[in-house]
């Protein structure tokens, strides 16, 4: 059989100083003084009385995704044996206290246990694997004079996907492909703006004749002219998230040896959110998007488009993590040619730098984001200050190398949309690049 | 550096070791530092429903002194029981004064009361602890018929009045030290085990 609750150091004092001075005032020949010895000492002792037994239990229940705030809600459940009638619940994330509450339980007389549901809402920058929460609870009896053993701890583990931010225009790969798509390409075909007016040849169709022209250039119907378009095209995406590092805001972080505050968002974190908002705007555009990771040598998810291709996208950068000491590429993954190819890294050392002046170099029009968080550096100590400085001067000269070899760099902690429009403004003044010339 | 700018860094300093964006919903709150307030109010008005401010001399400042320090260890510790404290300083003042007056003592039940049940509540929760209204309102429903018995003693206790030797006092403080050992021996057994870090 389960322990009765405990008694609280608040209640036994006030019960204590109670029978001190009832029998004080019992013995002073004092009513006045026994009745306020009494008070407390009748009300301390029918509450303890009456203090439950048995445990409290919470239980956390799967989280679900809101979709108008992005916050995760779930379901958490107490349930504590009668006669309790609060529940101090404390949430944790990650080591670190998140929520404190004393909520109370519903007033019923059955000797059944009472259970009392609260929604749990979290809401996370952090995407990816990550723990929802911990609960941990204590049971309080009637007056608030008992106490139960803690409760729990109750863990619930989520998997959060990236919420994809609007962007307004992307750029294009340098060569367009296929004869459909809602691009127009360079080459004669059908659905696109108008490419010229030429004579009638053998394979034009008759539909395509432009009698207004014929009948001004040729008015005894001795030729006849027809109207050429171009073609419509797609375009081919690599997104390459560099998933080998892991950094939060605060340099002091980066050694590993504390860990990142759950309410940081880490470069991962930041990169899955781009990932997915590019691969979001590209698709909407009736684009194919693929996704390879620097991190880790496996198949990468070929270029495809529609829904499912987000879909697939989106629960794969999710499950995107660093995973052990990466293995140092001897060259760079092979990517589908033409395609525009989007790297999104820290680039804190060179390995995502060299990929990314590789594929420039053999031809792929290459955009490399960096989603390196606004960092912390002012609480920093002269020695980490210095050493944080070191870093990012390397990480400047590694950029500088990169935009000189034509590789377009994106900062996503600033505007990205603006960033991405500018760029696919820039091809459009650049000839042969996705537009007729 | 302006005032506002150090309120900042007090704020980011305290927020250093917590985590944010997490809350339970739907749910109506006060903060616990608001509670633990009202209870070092409430126990503030013990002293003052006692006669505290009636009372002259270096024994009134001495008294007084003790009060106020009870008070703020109400506000401060309020886990280790220290409103004990103030219902030994309102009997005694009660001892030393002499008889009060029906109104005096009856205000005086109410704020013993009321002081109690919010060292109770203040006892439970850490300045940051969101309360649930629910939580005092369910505990001031479930008090008053006891409030309503004491305001009945006292009464009984008024007309009587001091002084009157009741037939049968003896048999009455036999009864009373018999009642005191064993509700002790019931709560003392149980106390021991309280020991063990609360959350």
């Amino acid at each position: 059989m389960a322990d009765r609750w405990h008694v609280t150091a608040a209640a036994t004092g006030t019960v204590l100083a109670g029978a001190v001075l009832l029998a004080l005032g019992a013995f002073a020949g004092r009513g006045d003084v026994a009745l306020v010895g009494a008070l407390p000492l009748v009300v301390g002792a029918w509450d303890l009385l009456r203090r439950p037994t048995g445990e409290v239990r919470p239980s956390l229940g799967p989280p679900a995704r809101a979709d108008d705030d992005g916050a995760l809600r779930a379901e958490l459940s107490l349930e504590a044996p009668a006669g309790a009638v609060a529940v101090a619940v404390g949430v944790h994330r990650a080591g670190l206290p998140a929520a404190d509450a004393l909520l109370a339980l519903p007033d019923e007389a059955g000797p059944g246990p009472v259970t009392r549901r609260v929604p749990l809402v979290v809401r996370t920058v952090r995407t990816g694997p990550q723990e929802l929460a911990t609960v941990e609870v204590q049971g309080l009896g009637p007056g608030l004079a008992a106490a139960s053993e803690a409760g729990g701890p109750v863990r619930r583990d989520a998997l959060v996907l990236p919420s994809a931010a609007p962007l307004r225009e992307v750029p294009l790969p340098a060569r367009l492909r296929g004869l459909t798509g809602a691009h127009v390409s360079r080459r004669p075909g059908e659905g696109g703006d108008l490419r010229d007016v030429h004579q009638f040849h053998p394979g034009d169709r008759l539909r395509r004749i432009d009698w207004r022209v014929t009948a001004r250039r040729s008015p005894g119907l001795s030729e006849l002219y027809v109207r050429g378009e171009h073609a419509l095209a797609e375009a081919a995406v690599m997104l390459v998230v560099d998933s080998r590092d892991e950094v939060g805001p605060d340099p002091r972080t980066w050694a590993g040896s504390r860990p990142t505050r759950p309410d940081d968002p880490t470069s991962l974190d930041v990169a899955r959110r781009a990932a997915a908002s590019v691969a979001r705007a590209f698709i909407a555009g009736g684009d194919r998007v693929g996704l390879d990771d620097l991190g880790v040598v496996r198949r990468p998810l070929p270029p495809g488009g529609g829904r499912g291709q987000l879909d697939r996208i989106t629960h794969a950068l999710a499950l995107t993590k660093p995973e052990g000491w990466s293995r140092h590429r001897v060259r760079s993954p092979r990517l589908p040619s033409g395609a525009l190819v989007v790297v999104f890294s820290t680039f804190l050392d060179d390995e995502p730098a060299d990929a990314a002046a590789a594929w420039r170099r053999v031809g792929h029009r290459v955009v490399a984001v960096d989603v390196l968080p606004r960092l912390r550096t002012a609480h920093l100590s002269g020695r980490a200050a210095t050493a944080a400085r070191l870093v990012l001067v390397d990480r400047e000269d590694r950029l500088a190398d990169l935009r000189d070899l034509d590789v377009e760099v994106v900062t996503w902690r600033d505007d990205p949309a603006l960033a991405l429009a500018v760029l696919a403004r820039s091809d459009r003044r650049r000839p042969g690049a996705g537009v007729p010339r | 550096m302006t005032a506002g700018d150090v309120l900042r860094a007090l704020q980011a300093a305290r927020d250093e070791d917590r985590v944010v964006g997490v809350e339970l919903e739907g749910v109506r709150t006060l903060s616990g530092a608001a509670v633990r307030s009202a209870a070092a109010l409430l126990s503030l008005l013990v002293p003052f429903a006692a006669g505290f401010a009636t009372m002259r001399g270096p024994v009134a400042a001495i008294a007084d002194a003790l009060a106020v320090l009870v008070v703020l260890l109400v506000l401060v510790r309020p886990r280790t029981g220290w409103g004990a404290w103030l219902l030994v300083l309102a009997a005694l003042r009660l001892l030393l004064g002499g008889p009060v007056p029906a109104w005096q003592l009856a205000a005086l039940l109410l704020v013993i009361h009321a002081a109690v049940l919010a060292t109770m509540l203040a006892a439970r929760v850490e300045p940051r602890t969101r309360v649930e209204v629910e939580v005092p309102v369910a505990l001031v429903r479930r008090a008053w018929p006891v409030q309503l018995g004491a305001q009945v003693a006292g009464v009984l206790v008024w007309l009587v009045g001091p002084g009157r030797t009741l037939p049968g006092a003896e048999v009455w403080r036999a009864l009373a030290l018999v009642a005191v050992v064993v509700l002790l021996l019931v709560v003392l057994p149980a106390a021991r085990r309280d020991r063990e870090p609360d959350r």
